[in-house]
């Protein structure tokens, strides 16, 4: 995505977090009963997002939920194609601030890389810092 | 999905894996809440009374036009006109029952997704009934997320015991999740030790 298009998407007044991707983690989430055993299972995914919220910088956490034809762990984690430390555009369904922190549920649009912006000193990418 | 919604469906499976049979009950007129859950004491009463082997599942539903009713599911067939007769009784109105697969269980469940009214405060909005059946309760379940493996590593790692410095702890295992993600670490108190280690 262009940053044009994010500026467009932005005035048609789209819900989205736009953030440094920090990294992801899937998980077969869900409950279990201590007496019979039974469970009730989901994958769903934790992204994380470096961005500026109410005047510092803060991880946001970002829960996504998958479809049903997602149910292992590795298919979830196959749909992880984001780069570290690049400026990614997170589209949310909801978000919540608790305690001073900020948790979102992805939408179905998913995370989409913005693929012309720059990093000044190349510091973000989460290699070795510049000499 | 709540952990209330979570025990729902896992003792709606407990309670039949066959059919079960839904049922709503309904006032003709429009009454407070209190007296509706007054009347539904009263109409249980006289159900397992007429039928002390019946199990099942209630549900309560406020309705944003025709106020509180009840939604129940049974795992037996019992005479639907005697029930009239004793939901006619218990001062109920409109009784209605239909057959349904114990999949379908979770059309209940979407009830308990609902926000809860204020006047719910401290309601169960659903529980079993019947005896000879250990339904699932909201005490019996384990939530397990990444929150929660974090949660109990920390726990493990720095000895906590009891409620105390609830926010606290809060705090540090949000800190030490991001960090699991970020560092691609196996959640485990061992990582956690490592990290306290390098950072003195």
């Amino acid at each position: 995505m262009t940053t044009q298009k994010l500026l467009a998407e932005l005035m048609k007044g789209f819900l989205l977090i736009v953030g440094e991707y920090r990294g992801s983690h899937a998980e077969l989430a869900g409950y279990v009963d201590r007496k019979t055993g039974a469970a009730i299972q989901h994958v769903r995914a934790t992204h994380l997002a470096e961005c500026a919220w109410c005047g510092h910088i803060d991880r946001v956490i970002i829960t996504e939920y998958f479809a049903d034809t997602v149910t292992t762990i590795e298919q979830a984690q196959a749909t992880f194609k984001y780069v570290r430390g690049q400026p990614h555009v997170f589209y949310i369904e909801s978000f919540k601030r608790e305690r001073g922190h900020t948790y979102a549920r992805l939408s179905s649009w998913g995370i989409e890389p913005i693929e012309d912006v720059e990093d000044g000193d190349g510091s973000a990418a989460g290699g070795p810092a510049p000499p | 999905m709540t952990k209330s919604k979570a025990a729902f469906l896992l003792a709606s499976q407990t309670l039949g894996k066959q059919r079960l049979y839904l049922w709503t009950f309904t006032f003709k007129d429009l009454l407070p809440v209190k007296e509706t859950r007054k009347r539904w004491n009263h109409l249980l009463t006289l159900l397992l009374r007429q039928w002390p082997t019946l199990q099942g599942l209630r549900v309560f539903e406020l309705h944003e036009e025709h106020g509180l009713h009840v939604h129940l599911v049974t795992n037996q067939f019992i005479d639907v006109n005697r029930a009239r007769e004793l939901a006619i009784r218990a001062g109920w109105g409109r009784i209605h029952v239909m057959p349904m697969p114990s999949e379908h269980s979770g059309y209940l469940a979407k009830y308990l997704s609902k926000e809860r009214p204020e006047c719910f405060y401290r309601w169960r909005l659903w529980a079993g009934f019947g005896k000879g059946w250990d339904c699932t309760k909201v005490k019996d379940i384990i939530r397990e997320t990444l929150f929660s493996q974090v949660y109990r590593a920390c726990k493990e790692w720095k000895n906590w015991s009891g409620r105390g410095d609830f926010f606290d702890r809060m705090e540090l295992v949000r800190r030490m999740m991001i960090l699991t993600i970020e560092q691609g670490w196996t959640i485990g108190e061992r990582e956690f030790r490592n990290y306290e280690m390098g950072t003195g």
